[in-house]
């Protein structure tokens, strides 16, 4: 019985106050019922009587004053929307699968399977009546089975819990988890330190209910070696001959001792994988250190992998999961470049690209090219003038014109210090932003389908973006003429900005991490993903962002409709590597920690499982009131 | 529901008429009457009872010359004989709105009509008072019975009076004490009641008490629940929240309240009989009243 007022759970308690009316029905009918007036005899016994039945306070109420009694209390009860739970407690059980628990100590056992024991041995421990529901953390929370199941279903959906090779965001997403209301307490297991902390309260009313947090922490300190980045590098001389490429990785060494890391680089192509190179570093401990090695130049590859692993006789590396990274070879692009400018004259100093073929017209030439003319170079350069609609090949506008349709300038400046950038961006890479000291500024206003780059004080200098697919990018700065090392921080970023005008990966970003979900641009096609272990994800409008899992190489297929005939057609199959560069993850050494709350307050909602009560009651306090209502039309029973 | 004239007739049928005349009233004390009558007095006079002896003077009735006294003395003695006289019968009558509940009043009327009869076939003389609305005159010999019941019958009982007042003014209307019956439900408190009566003492009248009560001020019956009860003689109210468990209190103090009556009339030498308004008159006067000893 204990167990069924247990169970009973009151939604909006503020419908108590209802009860406010039950001693007025006291009062009314103690007030009603001396009215009737009665003739005696003589009152002289009767009014020493009085006394003594007032210290004993006896009222006889009639039948019908319970009757009214009882329905007002059923009413005040449905007013606190009572509903009675399921049985036992609502319990989430969140498991951590993130790639840190797939640690294993030498000769141990993983943090995962730790932590499937440690789930295991709670559920033992519940109490009965509890319903369980399974989530996992990573790369998003994410329910395993069915909701609210029994120990014995939820100890067989343990065993079927792997960790993956991403991060989560395992605080967050456990606080919103108790914040949805379906739960009494949220069970977390991870190998991460839960910091307590005390929260008010969710989103509460006046009725709300408390949902309790219980972390289980798992997994020891272990040494692990880890790649937490890799890249490509191009380097030539300074008359563009000796063209190399170097391969960059950084390596993190998570222990007390510095470790001896043999790093092999690997060169991808369509069908096949060829080793370059090994090399063995040592690597300090706890100070991740970036590794350069030189491929060479021609390489007839397109993407590289790289892998490390302990030496003989170097350190523990309790995670294997992180030791792998990809990266796309930048292309040499032997493209064309068309200089649009007023005037004659010399190619501004673009000659000194080697890579690129820059032929120099005028604005009014330009506007005599057909579509088809104009497709012929790979690039366009638009110096102090712009056209008139947007091309649809790659372009750069330096110092567009006030009034350009394309980029709209907002004001100019005479000199602007550099106050942000978007540090992500491809093009600031191997920037030194702060040094700019742009001059004779115009600050562009980015259109819809683009955003800023670099700002000064009164808007964006520098804006990308991508149109139909094509990336434009616009500079309100003199970038020309192109002096090499003589102004390096402009020459770089001409350089950058190229690059990403003309980049192999334009479409997808730049080398995406597992669990971070691709930036597909589904507005004007669709998208086929092919993951590395060869699973197949259709992604489109209205599909849900595709979030790579497992690192490795990506086939990825744009099917883009067709203006002219509306038909669709493929392009060219692209890869794209996504690497599980997780720094927090690779750390298995020093403890990570999150913020978990005691508890937190939400509102007291009954849920699909839970059973309302508020009609029952409300209906058997309309029968009571029927019922005294006949009563009092047929005048039973008779009041004394 | 008071019975009317109609069955105070009915009540005084000839055999009950008949009965009531074998009926006397009866005194502890003997009483100067204003007339002969059949109750010895302790006046010498012409009665049957012998009071005493007194020496002959000449004139003296010489029939009542004790002969065998003066065979003993050589004295000559008369006997004395007591007077018998008529009694002085006075009938007060609660007639406060407390009496006209459940039929009090017209038994109170009924009994004292019955036992007035009874005095006036004896050659009493009764008077009957109204207690808060008038006396009447004095009445003698039986055949004035008609003239009291036409008196009396039509009589109701409401409004309140001063006791103390009322029974001042009724025992100042009689030079010589007798008998007094004092009808009543004695619903008052203790020492008004027997402040009052005390009027009667004084006045050396003997006093019958007789109570009446009705069912409901006997046994609480009819008078439970929640209402507000409003006294019939002074108006006042009072709300009252009674339960069946208050029968039992109430019978405490109702029991109380007589017995006090009791005993102020067992010390002042009163007759007290409680009578329930429901008890038959004929019953009381032919029955109860002489195994009491009010009447002979």
């Amino acid at each position: 019985m204990f167990g069924f007022f247990s169970a009973l759970t009151f939604s909006k308690l503020l419908g108590l106050t209802g009860a406010l009316s039950l001693p007025l029905l006291v009062l009314a009918y103690r007030k009603r019922i001396p009215q009737q007036r009665r003739p005696v005899s003589s009152l002289f016994l009767l009014r020493r009587l009085t006394k003594h039945a007032a210290q004993r306070r006896h009222i006889k109420l009639p039948l019908r004053f319970f009757l009214e009694f009882l329905a007002l209390l059923l009413l005040t009860l449905a007013l606190t929307q009572p509903y009675w739970r399921g049985g036992g407690e609502r319990i989430a059980l969140v498991v951590d699968n993130s790639m840190s628990m797939r640690a294993q100590p030498t000769g141990g056992f993983s943090r995962q399977q730790e932590a499937v024991e440690r789930s295991r041995k709670f559920l033992a421990s519940s109490g009965r009546g509890n319903s369980y529901t399974l989530f996992t953390s990573a790369p998003q929370l994410k329910q395993i089975g069915q909701s609210e199941v029994s120990t014995s279903a939820v100890e067989a959906e343990l065993a079927a819990v792997q960790p993956v090779d991403s991060g989560d965001s395992l605080a967050g997403e456990v606080r919103q988890l108790a914040l949805s209301g379906r739960f009494d307490q949220v069970i977390v297991v991870s190998d991460r330190n839960a910091e307590l902390v005390s929260e008010g309260s969710g989103n509460t009313t006046s009725s709300s209910r408390t949902v309790f947090f219980t972390p289980i922490t798992v997994g020891k300190p272990v040494a692990n070696i880890g790649l937490t980045d890799l890249r490509t590098e191009h380097t030539e001389s300074d008359d563009g001959s000796n063209p190399s490429t170097v391969a960059l990785a950084t390596i993190a060494n998570h222990g007390v001792t510095p470790t001896s890391v043999k790093l092999s680089v690997f060169g991808l192509s369509a069908a096949q994988e060829q080793l370059l190179v090994t090399k063995n570093f040592s690597v300090a401990a706890n100070k991740p250190q970036q590794l350069r090695i030189n491929l060479g130049q021609q390489l007839p590859f397109k993407f590289l992998r790289a892998e490390i692993a302990p030496s003989e006789n170097g350190g523990a590396d309790s995670l294997p999961a992180d030791n792998q990274g990809w990266t796309a070879l930048e292309k040499m692009n032997q493209g064309t470049l068309l200089l649009v400018t007023s005037g004659a004259g010399n190619l501004l100093g673009l000659e000194q690209l080697k890579h690129l073929n820059t032929t120099r017209i005028t604005p009014e030439r330009f506007a005599e090219l057909t579509p088809e003319q104009i497709k012929r170079y790979s690039l366009l350069l638009f110096h102090n003038c712009a056209p008139t609609s947007m091309p649809a090949t790659p372009s750069l506008y330096i110092l567009p014109p006030t009034g350009n349709l394309i980029f709209p300038v907002a004001a100019e400046e005479r000199t602007s210090q550099v106050t942000s950038w978007n540090g992500e961006h491809p093009i600031t890479q191997y920037l030194r932003v702060s040094l700019l000291r742009p001059a004779g500024t115009v600050v562009i206003t980015p259109p819809a389908w683009a955003q800023s780059v670099i700002n000064v004080e009164r808007g964006a200098v520098v804006v990308a973006g991508e149109y139909q697919g094509v990336r434009h990018a616009a500079v309100g700065f003199e970038l020309l003429p192109f002096e090499g090392g003589a102004t390096p921080s402009l020459s770089v970023l001409t350089l950058n900005l190229l690059a990403w005008l003309s980049s192999q990966t334009a479409a997808f970003g730049q080398t995406p991490l597992t669990g971070t979900a691709l930036t597909l641009n589904t507005r004007v096609g669709s998208w086929s993903v092919v993951s590395p272990t060869g699973e197949t994800a259709a992604v489109g409008p209205g599909t849900p962002p595709y979030t790579p899992i497992t690192p490795g190489l990506y086939q990825i297929t744009e099917r883009r409709a067709g203006l002219a005939d509306a038909t669709t057609r493929a392009v060219p199959v692209s890869s794209l590597p996504v690497n599980s560069f997780h720094p927090s993850e690779s750390d298995t050494f020093n403890p990570q920690s999150y913020e978990l709350p005691q508890s937190i307050k939400v509102p007291g909602e009954a849920t699909g499982a839970d059973l309302p009560l508020w009609f029952a009651l409300v209906v058997i306090a309309t029968i009571a009131l029927a019922v005294e209502q006949l009563f009092a039309a047929i005048g039973w029973p008779q009041e004394a | 529901m008071q019975p009317g004239p109609q069955t105070q007739y009915q009540l005084f049928t000839p055999t009950f008429f008949r009965k009531l005349q074998q009926l006397r009233i009866r005194t502890r004390r003997s009483f100067l009457g204003s007339r002969q009558g059949q109750h010895t007095s302790h006046r010498r006079g012409h009665g049957l009872e012998f009071a005493d002896y007194r020496l002959y003077a000449p004139g003296d009735d010489f029939r009542h010359i004790d002969w065998a006294v003066l065979g003993r003395t050589d004295r000559l003695y008369l006997r004395q004989f007591r007077d018998e006289q008529d009694l002085n019968v006075m009938f007060l009558i609660d007639a406060s709105a407390s009496m006209q509940f459940q039929g009090k009043f017209e038994k109170a009327k009924q009994l004292a009509l019955a036992i007035g009869y009874a005095a006036l076939a004896g050659g009493d003389t009764v008077t009957f008072s109204l207690l808060g609305q008038r006396n009447t005159q004095r009445f003698r010999g039986a055949n004035s019975f008609p003239k009291i019941l036409a008196e009396l019958g039509p009589s109701t009982a409401q409004g309140a009076f001063d006791l103390r007042a009322e029974l001042r003014a009724a025992v100042a209307r009689h030079r010589i004490p007798g008998k007094c019956f004092f009808i009543s439900d004695l619903l008052a408190p203790h020492e008004e009641l027997f402040a009052a009566i005390d009027i009667l003492r004084h006045r050396n009248f003997e006093i019958a008490l007789l109570q009446i009560l009705s069912p409901s001020e006997i046994a609480l019956d009819g008078n439970l629940g929640g209402y507000v009860a409003e006294d019939s003689e002074t108006g006042d109210r009072a709300e009252l929240l009674l339960g069946s468990s208050s029968r039992k209190e109430y019978a405490a103090l109702l029991a109380s309240h007589i017995e006090g009556v009791e005993r102020y009339c067992l010390k002042a030498g009163i007759t007290h009989i409680l009578l329930s308004s429901e008890e038959s008159v004929s019953q009381i006067v032919l029955t109860k009243l002489p195994e009491l000893g009010v009447l002979k």
